[in-house]
């Protein structure tokens, strides 16, 4: 059962006025097919469309799977339905344990913190389950898998049998051997992966928590920096292997910041603050990556000509005011999110 | 007459949809989009609803109750008044509907008290009133005006559902009790008991969502005789109890509507207020959360 059977109803009460009609079983299975398979290439433009933005090709392929449903349906990109729709399709591509599922998680999160939402209230919720989900999942043990070695030896040949022939028991014999070959390989290549990233995030997680020890301890100084939020945020991104945010990055960057990343602090000053000194990746400027977008206008301003507009006309705030460990936690995951993207 | 924010009504070039090609070769040119004559179809409704999402408000009354002149009275005392506490009219798809039931009310001027033909099953419908709210937000409403019969039946034993199955989708119930019938001796219990019934319909389950809102309407309230206002005064708690089994929230709105001197109508600016109140809040559904397997995902500052 999907996140849809439960919840869509509730969501499509705003515009479908006959839950059992055609229309909101087709709005339905369009967001079951396009969560589904959403691809990382375009769970961002999703995300945009869903919380408001210009819809493009995103808004064309929404209305595409409902059509298929429902060919009657048209719609225009500022209409309630294909919002609903992307909303709905983003809530279940939310529910697979992949790479799509954590872009989507923290694009909707980044939507949050720049104050853009969805038409589905819970959206910012079910992202950051499924970022819990997916963090869980990434640290499962490694389990050995059974080996069902009868059905290999189903094809050895028989050589007390009366009248065999060696030709054909050779054959049989290496077919029977490059079975098990395959078989093995492909088990120990399935456990190698699932162990290196097992081992990946344990390094993963040792490493964030030295690097959260040795920065409270002062070796590091993040909190008294001008550039500390950040430098905060940037340094765990880095230690970041999987591309899964730590469920609880916030609370180790409160902990990390201490008092200053209690204070509310405007995001203009906080990237003023750092003054392009923190080295970041480039990403495609927007209101996805407001800091990334903000730090981006301030370097190519070089702090002046009233950079804050230009990064305003890029669809981003930067007058929004945030504690400190937001603005830091929100640094690492845009450069978390351009990395799983790329 | 009152200002109207916005022309309701948009071109048919705004309204093109992406991949439609033009109805006729008029399309392009800009002319009033008046494909709704009189009332909404629900088909029409769900596009306007699917576009901004709309307020579904159901009148359940029988026939002569002053249902339609509920509506209609809302309408005039919107173009005779730059707002209603605070809410301004803002258009409507439907302004040939509303005109049509209001011009009812002008034909009986120099008479103390307007009076409305009885909606008939055929010309029943929904009619739509954008309303700017005090605070700047715009609400979109969709005023059901249906035949009494149908609520006779409702009344008979008939499940509201199966009367109305977009009933569920709807955003206010409004259970009309008709003071006049109220005053009329002997006769008090019959028109209670009929508010009573749509109301027991109400509860229903899977009629009234836990965001809906449900309202008593006493109509034609200055036709309240002194026997009829004790009868009101008796029955008010015990209708009030049973709207508040589905409804916590529920009120009663009492009007006179239809007098033709703007300032002896009452109870319009309570019900546009009602109609346009948010909401009640949802319960959540709340999202499970997983148990973290590990200390660092546990961890709290």
């Amino acid at each position: 059962m999907t996140v849809l059977v439960e919840r869509f109803p509730r969501w499509v009460e705003s515009v479908e006025l006959l839950p059992a009609s055609a229309r909101f079983a087709a709005l339905r299975q369009a967001a079951e097919g396009v969560g589904g398979t959403l691809e990382p290439a375009a769970a961002l433009d999703l995300v945009a469309y869903a919380v408001g933005r210009d819809g493009g090709f995103i808004f064309e392929a929404l209305c595409a799977a409902v059509s298929v449903y429902d060919p009657s349906f048209a719609a225009s990109p500022s209409d309630l339905e294909p919002h609903l729709v992307a909303s709905a399709a983003l809530a279940r591509a939310l529910e697979n344990d992949n790479l799509t599922a954590s872009i989507v998680a923290a694009a909707i999160l980044s939507a949050e913190f720049a104050g853009l939402y969805a038409p589905v209230a819970e959206l910012p919720q079910l992202a950051r389950a499924a970022q819990a989900r997916r963090f869980g999942s990434l640290r499962e043990r490694v389990s050995m898998p059974s080996l069902e070695l009868e059905s290999l030896f189903k094809n050895m040949p028989s050589f007390a049998a009366n009248g065999w022939r060696a030709s054909e028991a050779v054959d049989r014999l290496a077919t029977a051997t490059k079975m098990l070959a395959e078989q093995l390989d492909g088990i120990l290549g399935g456990l190698a992966q699932r162990f290196e990233a097992h081992s990946d995030a344990a390094d993963e997680e040792l490493d964030v928590l030295w690097w959260a020890f040795g920065a409270q301890a002062g070796a590091s100084a993040l909190a008294d920096r001008h550039d500390g939020l950040l430098q905060a945020g940037l340094e765990l991104a880095d230690r970041n292997r999987s591309g899964a945010e730590i469920p609880t990055s916030s609370e180790i960057l409160r902990r990390v910041l201490g008092p200053r990343g209690e204070q509310e602090c405007v995001l203009a000053d906080a990237v003023a603050a750092a003054g392009g000194r923190v080295e970041m990746d480039a990403a495609a400027p927007g209101p996805l990556f407001p800091i990334l977008t903000c730090n981006a206008a301030c370097v190519a301003l070089a702090g002046e000509n009233d950079w804050v507009a230009a990064a305003a006309r890029l669809g981003v705030d930067p007058t929004i005011r945030r504690p400190g460990y937001e603005i830091a936690a929100q640094t690492m995951r845009e450069l978390l999110l351009v990395r799983a993207s790329a | 007459m009152a200002e109207i924010d916005e022309v309701a009504l948009e071109t048919r070039e705004q309204t093109q949809r992406p991949g439609r090609l033009p109805d006729d070769a008029t399309a392009g040119i800009e002319q009033p989009l008046v494909t709704v004559e009189d009332a909404m179809t629900l088909e029409q409704a769900r596009a306007l609803s699917g576009r901004r999402g709309a307020r579904l408000v159901l009148l359940m009354g029988e026939s002569a109750t002053g249902k339609t002149a509920l509506t209609a009275m809302l309408w005039q005392q919107f173009l005779e008044q730059d707002g209603l506490a605070g809410h301004r009219l803002a258009g409507s798809r439907c302004a040939r509907g509303f005109e049509r039931r209001a011009h009812w009310a002008r034909l009986a001027a120099g008479q103390p008290r307007a009076q409305f033909p009885a909606t008939q099953s055929q010309d029943g419908g929904v009619l739509h009133l954008r309303v700017r709210r005090p605070d700047g937000r715009r609400v979109e409403l969709l005023l059901s005006d249906l035949a009494g019969e149908q609520f006779e039946r409702v009344r008979e034993g008939q499940p509201l559902l199966d009367a109305l199955p977009w009933a569920a989708r709807a955003d206010r119930f409004a259970v009309v009790l008709d003071a006049q019938a109220l005053s009329v001796p002997g006769e008090s219990e019959i028109a209670v008991t009929r508010a009573r019934r749509l109301l027991a319909a109400l509860q229903a389950p899977g009629v009234v969502r836990e965001s809906a809102r449900i309202a008593v309407v006493l109509t034609k309230s200055d036709s309240l005789t002194e026997s009829g206002a004790k009868a009101f005064t008796r029955h008010e708690p015990e209708l009030l109890d049973l709207a508040r089994r589905s409804d916590p929230e529920a009120i009663c709105v009492q009007t006179a509507a239809v007098a033709l001197v703007r300032a002896e109508r009452q109870g319009l600016a309570e019900w546009i207020s009602w109609l346009c109140l948010n909401d009640r809040p949802h319960a959540p559904i709340s999202v499970p959360e997983v148990a973290p397997g590990r200390s660092i995902a546990a961890f709290r500052a």
